[in-house]
């Protein structure tokens, strides 16, 4: 059971794509290009809370290549605690996720202005796309 | 030895290749197959936005009712993804 989780996890890695946590109704999930590779992990919210925080981090803070060790690490999130230091965590995640948003908008306008300016047809747009998405899983993945 | 042309002036207009049908229903079902596997938005709000305007702009290329059916496809599979988050 053990090994088939982390298989799949693996496939996911290698297929690569958007990663992202979510701690719903008890639920934390994680996802990969909007497919559900982890679930079923309940927690209460306090915990989930903390824990999706503490995935997201660990989404943001670097690539993950090897699905043992990133289950690993997965696996161990603070232990939640009534300590002010666990809120500034998810807050400071939370912060730290809008950042990175706010810089990939702004690398899309930028590319934007770019296929304005050499006026690139939406095929050659698509070719540009696809080659930024491999590029990234490329660098998500590690 | 060869010189290169530093001050060769203004650059020509760059002309769009012929576009390839093929290559693009290739490119558009791959997102649509994404968008129809997937749970939650498989990509950022910027990225969504951006493959939401490229979408129609590439299936205008391919046979018009074929290009119809993939749009309101895709359409109907982001709205499916939104109403999740």
């Amino acid at each position: 059971m053990e090994a088939a989780r982390v298989e799949a996890l693996q496939a996911a890695l290698d297929r690569g794509g958007r990663r992202e946590a979510r701690f719903e109704r008890g639920e934390l999930r994680l996802y990969e290009s909007g497919v559900v590779v982890l679930d079923k992990i309940y927690l209460d919210e306090a915990a989930g809370r903390l824990a999706e925080a503490y995935w997201r981090w660990l989404l943001l803070s670097g690539p993950a290549r090897e699905a043992e060790r990133f289950a690993s690490d997965l696996r161990r999130p603070p232990a939640p605690s009534d300590v002010p230091a666990a809120a500034q965590f998810i807050e400071r995640v939370a912060t730290l996720a809008e950042e990175v948003a706010a810089i990939e908008v702004d690398e899309r306008a930028l590319n934007e202005v770019l296929y304005g300016l050499y006026r690139l047809a939406p095929e050659e747009r698509n070719l540009v796309e696809n080659e930024l998405g491999r590029r990234n899983v490329l660098t998500e993945s590690g | 030895m060869s010189r290169l042309p530093l001050f060769r002036g203004t650059r020509g207009e760059a002309t769009p290749g012929p576009s390839d049908p093929a290559y693009i229903r290739k490119s558009l079902i791959r997102l649509l197959r994404l968008a129809r596997e997937a749970q939650i938005m498989p990509w950022s709000e910027s990225e969504t936005e951006s493959w939401e305007k490229l979408f129609p702009a590439l299936a205008a290329s391919l046979p018009a009712e074929e290009a119809a059916e993939l749009i309101a496809e895709f359409k109907t599979e982001l709205e499916r993804l939104r109403s999740t988050d």
